[in-house]
């Protein structure tokens, strides 16, 4: 049994800055026109007696509340159905709203002031990328040797291990802006409301980690079974409903980590060094072209469908899901024109610069991966688990 | 049974009919066991139940029977007389009857809404409530309106917007006009009022569109700097003293006296003044609606808040509260200097407010808004998009619980505001705010005008609230329970001006139908005095509370002995009965309700039929 979390216990409020100029910067429409119905909460197909969001989040913003929002673990619970936008009776764009909201936390745990910038300009988004992937190539460039044979060598032409190198860095600069944010979200989260945090038994910490990272972050449990898509789409093939564009986005992307992992760590136990040319079904291949296929697959779809926007998840879209999902692309597509030149009958010249370019893009990905829309794999899982412990529903019928 | 002095072939015809009125009655009475004890009397002719006796079918019912049947009497037993007894009047007139000979049994206010649980009980009063009806109607006698000269002309007391409306209206159906104006001059609140809603218009524009068109009419006669010190008369002929207000009105006689045969009140309201301390009242920045609007709306060019509000200081954040004065609740708000609880709605300030609110952020942008309210009640067309635009604007709304009251009070020194609002929030899930703000804005209850003196000489009555009342909110709206006395505008209680202007042309239209003839009629129910019993005591004048309706006049008996007797004056009688009460000599009789059919209704009531049970036994019934 829950009932609505009261506000009423929690020290004064002193009411002096909106924050919805902040928001709107972020992408929310004017949410200035919600009058606290709360149509989108009684829709919403994730919303509980307890959850009451969007309103409560919408109203946090409007009276400025910048503690409270930034606390409310709420801000990552929301699968961006659109439903609630559709039956807003006064054009707020709730979901719109949750968007911008995911941003403006994202932002708000990163100190360096990038994760906004990306988020807020596209100029900026747009030049700063291209940059560091030029920066990156150039960087790799800089390391590459005469190749000696008439057909492909990419790791003659680059070292692997100037490349494993490479990554290592990358990776150990992902790990530190993520850490950095995960302890600055986790701060916030028990700042607003430290007394409900208490002494949890070892069990409900383990459940609500289990909700939070098991049945949400991996089965996703919810946007598969309540987040329906579009009212007159239900219909469509599972390959196309919302849930599995997006499955296919992640694991094609967590597939070729792994993959590229995988092969780092078998050149490094002496099992298969880089560069070695293995069949098509050795294991480790054979899920990296896997995850390209997903990954490709997915991404073209949400592209072809944010260039549309005939759905109400995909109406409005932001830099922020732009440069993510062309990166995602580019890295899978780069891929697959890579395996393509290794196949073609004569080397052909470009070959090496889509090498340049595919890992450059990688890296980039990687590397910005917590200052973009990638953070909400790092913050969903936390907040919901701290959501979980709160209301022992974690905002879902449990 | 009385002795109704209906003997032999002289017996009366009565018709009765009892209505259903579509189950309101007859799911708890035996209306059909009701129709046949009525028709079991001697004197009735014919006793009817149907549906619903106010409809065509009900009405055209009694007028064929009339004429058919030859009927000289009537009874409906029905819903309360205040609601149908008039049209019934009607029905026995269309038919040719004298309207008089008509008598109303109310069973369902008294009986079938009263004793829902015990039905046998129900129908057994309804019963005897109908009898008592047969037995009054046996004696009723044909009765003549009271007609009086009608004076032509009205006088409009009070010259804000209402007045002038119903004075404009009077002087176009070719009626005279007084136009009374304590002030020393037209246009009352509305000259301050800034833009108005929903036209946007100045308020000072709609005034100056009113006085200009009044200032045209040949036959208003504008008083200013006069107020109405006596009144005297009656409906048709009203003599009403007038005289100039001084510093020192106290004791002072009327300067002269008009003759009208209408009054229309106009005197509008009062703003409210809080208890002071109460909403940081008395503060210097905080300021109520009605002065916040004078100041927005004088400097419509200038860009600063801080000048175009005439505020000493930074112009930041602006909070406005509702409600305050009005819907006020025992044990919550306190009283203002009224010295009254105000528990009605003001219904102007929330549509005000939510427009102030959104004209304030579009002109400066930079400002902060809070509107703190309970319910917002943007009612009458176009105005809930005010609510919307206020809301668009950027104005943000807070809620306050409706058990709690919002607290303004002085910022500590180190505050960078000179003010702090503090309340929780129902839409924020009672979350506890604290608004720093430069100004706070009130909007205050109307309350009544100071009409204590005008009430005192017309008798007009008033409220609960302090406000005129009127007859029937719905049925007589703009009439005041003294016939000739009309109500216009906020006098009855708090409007807008467009429902100011309505109520001010519904008087005027009143006025007009009531004054159109050369004469006016009133119901007949006034005193009559048997020459033959009284014997000149003056009790009956000396009780009577209406000035000129009962006198005492010499009567020449036939020895040629001149003898003080009894007179009434018909017009000034309100039929109140004081008279009746006093005679020594029974001398007195009020008409329509006299005391032999008092008597004949008591021993209907009271008598116990044969053939029929009773429902309860007198013996079974303790008092006390």
């Amino acid at each position: 049994m829950s009932v609505t979390t009261q506000d009423r216990s929690l020290a004064p409020v002193r009411l002096e800055r909106s924050l919805i100029p902040e928001l709107e910067r972020f992408g929310a429409v004017d949410v200035s026109a919600c009058f606290n119905c709360g149509s989108c909460t009684a829709v919403c197909p994730i919303g509980t007696e307890d959850g009451a969001f969007p309103r409560r989040l919408i109203r946090y913003a409007q009276l400025g509340m910048r503690d409270r929002l930034a606390a409310s673990p709420e801000v990552w619970s929301c699968y961006a159905c659109g439903e609630c936008t559709q039956s807003c009776p006064r054009d707020a764009d709730p979901a719109g709203f949750m968007a911008a909201a995911r941003r403006w936390a994202t932002a708000s745990h990163d100190h360096t002031g990038l994760a906004r910038r990306l988020a807020t300009s596209a100029p900026f988004a747009t030049v700063f990328i291209t940059l560091l992937v030029g920066a990156l190539a150039a960087f790799l460039y800089t390391a590459h040797r005469p190749v000696s044979g008439r057909e492909i060598a990419l790791f003659e032409y680059l070292p692997a291990t100037f490349v494993h190198n490479l990554g290592i860095a990358i990776l150990a600069a992902f790990g530190v802006a993520a850490i950095g944010g995960l302890v600055r979200c986790c701060r916030t989260l028990s700042r607003v409301r430290p007394a409900e945090h208490g002494t949890r038994s070892t069990r409900a910490i383990g459940e609500a980690v289990w909700f939070a990272v098991a049945r949400e972050s991996i089965a996703q449990e919810r946007m598969r079974r309540e987040c329906a898509d579009d009212p007159g789409v239900e219909a469509r093939p599972w390959y196309l409903r919302r849930w599995f564009i997006h499955a296919a986005t992640m694991w094609g992307f967590l597939g070729l980590l792994v993959a590229t992992i995988a092969d780092f760590l078998l050149d490094l136990t002496g099992l298969k060094p880089t560069g070695v040319h293995v069949p098509l079904w050795y294991p480790v291949r054979l899920l990296g072209t896997l995850g390209g296929l997903l990954l490709v697959y997915g991404t073209s779809v949400s592209i072809v469908r944010r260039v549309r926007k005939r759905e109400r998840s995909v109406a409005r879209s932001s830099v922020s899901d732009w440069w993510f999902l062309w990166l995602l692309w580019f890295a899978g597509v780069s891929g697959f024109a890579l395996e393509l030149a290794l196949y073609l009958p004569d080397a052909p010249g470009w070959g090496y610069p889509v090498f340049l370019f595919h890992v450059a893009v990688s890296m980039t990905l990687v590397l910005l991966a917590p200052f973009g829309k990638f953070a909400h794999a790092i913050y969903r899982p936390v907040a919901l688990a701290v959501l979980r412990l709160r209301s022992g529903s974690g905002g879902a019928p449990a | 049974m009385a002795d109704r002095g209906s003997e032999g072939s002289d017996r009366r015809r009565i018709g009765v009919y009892v209505c259903h009125c579509g189950g309101n009655i007859s799911d708890v009475v035996d209306v059909e066991a009701v129709a046949a004890r009525a028709g079991a009397d001697e004197d009735v002719v014919v006793a009817w139940h149907l549906q619903f006796m106010c409809s065509d079918e009900g009405q055209s019912t009694i007028e064929q029977d009339v004429r058919e049947l030859g009927l000289d009497r009537v009874v409906v037993a029905a819903c309360t007389p205040s609601l149908h007894e008039t049209t019934f009047r009607r029905v026995v007139a269309r038919a040719g009857l004298n309207p008089y000979l008509y008598q109303h049994a109310n069973i369902r206010e008294q009986v079938s809404w009263a004793h829902v649980h015990d039905q046998a009980a129900a129908t057994e009063k309804a019963a005897r409530l109908v009898e008592a009806a047969i037995a009054k109607a046996a004696l009723l006698r044909e009765l003549d309106e009271v007609r009086v000269d009608a004076v032509h002309r009205t006088l409009v007391v009070g010259g804000g917007v209402a007045g002038l409306r119903a004075a404009l209206d009077l002087a176009r159906w070719g009626m005279p006009v007084v136009l009374v104006e304590r002030s020393n001059e037209l246009g009352g609140h509305v000259l301050r009022l800034g833009r108005t809603y929903p036209t946007d218009e100045p308020g000072r524009a709609l005034i100056e569109r009113l006085v200009s068109q009044v200032r045209d009419e040949p036959l208003v006669e504008v008083r200013l700097s006069t107020e109405v010190c006596q009144v005297t008369g009656y409906v048709g002929d009203f003599h009403v003293g007038l005289r100039a207000v001084r510093e020192e009105t106290d004791g002072h006689p009327c300067d002269e006296e008009v003759e009208v045969g209408a009054i229309v009140v106009a005197t509008g309201f009062r703003d409210h003044e809080p208890a002071r301390g109460r909403y940081g009242f008395g503060h210097p920045r905080v300021v109520t609606l009605a002065d916040y609007q004078r100041r927005l709306y004088a400097a419509e060019g200038e860009a600063d808040p801080a000048r175009a509000l005439g505020i000493d200081g930074p112009v930041r954040a602006i909070a406005f509260l509702h409600c305050v004065g009005s819907r006020q609740v025992e044990g919550v708000d306190e009283p203002g200097a009224s010295g009254r609880l105000n528990t009605y709605c003001s219904r102007v300030c929330c549509t005000a407010t939510v427009r102030a609110a959104a004209e304030t952020r579009r002109r400066f942008p930079a400002v902060r808004v809070v509107d703190v309210y309970r319910d917002i009640r943007t009612y009458a067309r176009d105005q809930e998009q005010e609510y919307r635009r206020a809301g668009e604007a950027g104005v943000v709304f807070v809620r306050v619980p409706t058990d709690e009251r919002a607290t303004v009070e002085p910022a500590p020194r180190e505050d960078p505001y000179p003010l702090l609002v503090r309340t929780r929030d129902t839409l924020t899930f009672g979350a506890e705010l604290e608004v720093p703000v430069d100004l706070v804005v009130l909007a205050t209850a109307m309350e009544p005008g100071p009409v204590e003196d005008l009430v005192a000489m017309t008798k007009a009555p008033t409220g609960a609230d302090g406000f005129l009342l009127e007859v029937h909110p719905k049925l007589r709206p703009v009439e005041s329970a003294i016939p000739g006395i009309l109500l216009a505008g906020t006098a009855r209680g708090p409007m807008d001006i467009a429902e100011s202007t309505t109520s001010a042309s519904a008087a005027a239209a009143k006025v007009a139908t009531l004054l159109a003839g050369d004469q006016v009629e009133m119901e007949p129910f006034v005193a009559r005095v048997d020459l033959s019993r009284c014997r000149g005591s003056g009790e009956c004048v000396a009780t009577c509370p209406y000035p000129g309706a009962v006198g005492l006049q010499d009567v020449e008996l036939d020895e040629g002995v001149v003898v003080p007797r009894a007179y009434v004056n018909p017009v000034a009688c309100k039929g109140c009965g004081a008279c009746v009460a006093v005679c020594p000599n029974g001398a007195v009789d009020v008409q329509g309700w006299e005391m032999s059919q008092y008597l004949a209704m008591v021993d209907a009531i009271t008598a116990d039929p044969a053939g029929f049970p009773r429902a309860i036994d007198p013996s079974e019934v303790t008092t006390g």
